[in-house]
């Protein structure tokens, strides 16, 4: 595939509900999406950075830098064999997987329109639907969360996750447990803890949670692997999970049972599938994080977790979980199983994006040519 | 301190002679210069990234963007401060882009130092009068031409040689020096360049009596790195994979290291690289002060850091015309016959930037105001 032109497109979606975090307030997803020209076809890929350097060192400014400078350069006017061939066109780049990842997943849109095969058949995909679970954030009170947690397992939700950080943690567990003694009931810590919190960790074994996602440093897999020892509940890794190597060790140290593989995180669907196949070989579960993305990310994500080792439920949400407005048509709608449909040749389901929607979405468009 | 104004500047200087490494050529340095302001004082710091992202995530441009959006405003959310230490709450809500924090970090502790009266090295517990410097080298085109490099710079007085090496241009090129120059203090630095199927290449750079190989592995590893040490005598050095005190705790106990290269940009300033070396020195670690083919004022924190105690090898200090025709500070750093740089008695870094050059060099500014 010849690379004719990259656009780098900017755009706000508004959340249905905003939210703030003690630094920044969360009104819409700014969003980057990469629209790639090649010899008459387009194929799309969404850069999941957020507007400020939360969950990684990554945000629209520097991606936004990254993608139009140092990536787009190397692929633009070239002959591409696909999404591996641009990797390692861009393998002396350190860091900046969300930026990669963007270009990476709008190659593999590409080969999908070139081919006229489904992500999921070109990447062995086996499942026709994948699972969606809940993830939860804090809420003023106990009573509040307990009944959003009770209003998500009435609509089948197939896990329960709850956000966690020190002093609202252990409690609001106990008392989600309390109600339901045997929904799969998972916590995500997002780094905000440290080994000092061992005994509080051992506390948690009591609750059967299945996993407990990224309890400890955002980049740590040494001291997760100390944690893992000392206690009964799966640790489920996230943020310091950014390649195969890093998987290959985290496992080799037992800092996981677990893998949240976000394809953004790890510099695409190429990387993750190689994680993929290494968990499934050393029987590590895996299941498919969320970044609050669009409908393109959204969409490749319900391929990616079509693979057979994604055993567990995804946060893969519908188009109106967080957005009165998408940009794929159809819109990405949640089956009465509480699972979503992987498109597919047997389906014959297909999304395409939804240009008109972009538009009113926009803030800045970029072109670039050779 | 009351800090009224913050000034930034994208800089580019051209390199005497481009500077070859594993990783590519760097003809010019970029780098920003940032000025922070109270009524009576200036603090100077320099974010040393280059301008494309192969030593680490960070660029010029996204440190740019993460100082004058994110760290500036942190900085500005409080009337005062204190000790430069506080800072380090100010911007933990930014994960990653250290070299951007480092730059503020710097100019803050350089104001602190002289809000006091004191020279910085004083102000960070410095101990020596007088720090030691080495070469580092770039690759050459052969082992001849390399030899006759290092001929030259000994002549200058350097006792430390440092030699990039790259597949291909390792074994052979450091036996050469070993056979020409005998029992010199001899390293080799890697920069993440080999895996471990090279183990058998670093097993037979055992007999070269290395003073240390830097960061053979991967630029994010301390995992694969402690297997290597563990099967070689030669000291490893870690440097791009030590980001902070907590990398450090865990590579020492995985016996990943046995020395480290603190590079103050790499680290996030000042107030990290000095918990970095305090706890090296509880390990019984030496550790000592690389650089970023440093412009003035970044060598400048380097050489009031190296005077702590437990810097025990020769620093990559640059004389002033070691990369550049004309320095931007003054007055100009000189080594004398025996490698040794003093360390500057006046207050703060005890360099100052000389108005026209730092103009003539200057390709933006900006002025924030509280």
């Amino acid at each position: 595939m010849r690379i004719d032109r990259i656009d780098i497109i900017r755009v706000n979606n508004p959340f249905i509900h905003p939210f703030e975090t003690s630094f920044l307030r969360f009104v819409v997803r700014d969003a980057l999406l990469v629209k790639v020209y090649s010899e008459g076809e387009t194929g799309y890929g969404e850069c999941k950075a957020f507007h400020a350097p939360l969950y990684n060192a990554e945000d629209n400014g520097t991606c936004l830098h990254v993608i139009k400078n140092i990536l787009a350069p190397l692929i633009l006017g070239e002959n591409l064999d696909g999404p591996e061939d641009y990797l390692q066109r861009c393998a002396f780049v350190r860091g900046n997987r969300l930026a990669i990842a963007a270009i990476e997943n709008a190659l593999w849109d590409l080969r999908v329109k070139m081919t006229g095969k489904s992500l999921k058949t070109l990447i062995g995909g086996t499942r026709s639907e994948v699972e969606v679970g809940i993830s939860l954030g804090l809420e003023p009170t106990i009573e509040v969360l307990l009944a959003k947690v009770e209003q998500y397992l009435a609509q089948g939700y197939h896990r329960t996750k709850i956000k966690i950080k020190p002093g609202k943690d252990i409690d609001i567990v106990r008392a989600i447990r309390k109600q339901h003694p045997d929904i799969t009931l998972t916590v995500d810590a997002n780094s905000a803890y440290t080994l000092a919190d061992l005994d509080l960790f051992k506390a948690m074994d009591e609750f059967n949670l299945s996993y407990i996602e990224q309890p400890l440093g955002e980049d740590d897999i040494v001291d997760h692997a100390v944690l893992q020892k000392a206690i009964r509940t799966p640790i489920c890794l996230d943020e310091s999970i950014t390649s195969f190597d890093d998987a290959r060790k985290a496992i080799d140290l037992g800092s996981a049972q677990v893998i949240n593989i976000k394809s953004s995180r790890c510099g695409g669907i190429h990387e993750s599938i190689r994680i993929h196949d290494l968990c499934l070989k050393q029987n590590i579960p895996v299941w498919c994080g969320g970044m609050t993305e669009t409908g393109i990310g959204r969409v490749q994500n319900i391929s990616m977790a079509s693979l057979p080792n994604f055993t567990l439920a995804n946060d893969i949400a519908p188009a109106d979980r967080y957005f009165a407005e998408d940009i794929t048509v159809p819109l990405v709608a949640i089956t009465e199983r509480c699972t979503l449909v992987v498109p597919d040749e047997q389906n014959g389901i297909t999304y395409a994006v939804d240009e008109a929607a972009i538009e009113r979405m926009m803030v800045s468009r970029e072109i670039l040519r050779n | 301190m009351k800090i009224t104004k913050v000034v930034m500047r994208k800089m580019k200087m051209a390199m005497k002679v481009p500077f070859e490494t594993s990783f590519g050529v760097v003809q010019d340095k970029h780098f920003i210069l940032v000025e922070v302001h109270t009524k009576d004082h200036v603090g100077y710091g320099d974010c040393s990234a280059f301008d494309v992202p192969w030593y680490n995530e960070e660029t010029t441009t996204t440190g740019w963007h993460m100082i004058q959006d994110f760290l500036v405003p942190a900085l500005f959310s409080r009337d005062t401060i204190e000790r430069p230490e506080d800072l380090e709450a100010l911007f933990s809500y930014v994960r990653g882009n250290r070299m951007a924090k480092a730059a503020l970090d710097c100019a803050v502790w350089d104001l602190f130092a002289k809000e006091q009266g004191v020279p910085l090295a004083k102000a960070l517990g410095g101990t020596r009068t007088e720090v030691e410097t080495g070469i580092s080298i770039g690759v050459q085109s052969s082992p001849a031409a390399l030899i006759k490099v290092v001929e030259r710079f000994m002549a200058e007085g350097y006792r430390r040689v440092k030699v990039k090496i790259k597949p291909g241009k390792d074994l052979g090129y450091l036996q050469a020096l070993r056979r020409e120059f005998g029992a010199i203090m001899l390293m080799a630095d890697a920069n993440s360049a080999y895996t471990l199927a090279d183990l058998d290449l670093f097993k037979e750079m055992d007999s070269l009596d290395l003073l240390m190989i830097e960061q053979p592995l991967g630029h994010d590893d301390i995992v694969d790195h402690a297997k290597l040490q563990s099967q070689m005598k030669t000291r490893i050095c870690l440097d791009e994979s030590i980001h902070s005190a907590e990398d450090a705790r865990k590579a020492i106990e995985l016996g990943s290291t046995r020395t480290i290269n603190i590079k103050v940009a790499r680290v996030g300033g000042l107030t990290e690289a000095r918990k970095i070396q305090a706890l090296c020195a509880a390990h019984g670690v030496p550790v000592w002060c690389g650089g970023m083919l440093d412009t003035g004022i970044a060598r400048a924190h380097n050489i009031a850091v190296a005077s702590l105690p437990n810097y025990q090898f020769p620093g990559d200090l640059p004389a002033s015309d070691r990369y550049w025709n004309q320095d931007l500070v003054t007055p100009s750093v000189v080594i004398d016959k025996r490698a040794m740089i003093q360390v500057p008695d006046k207050p703060g870094i005890g360099f100052a930037p000389i108005p026209p050059i730092v103009d003539s060099i200057t390709y933006e500014k900006k002025e924030i105001l509280r």
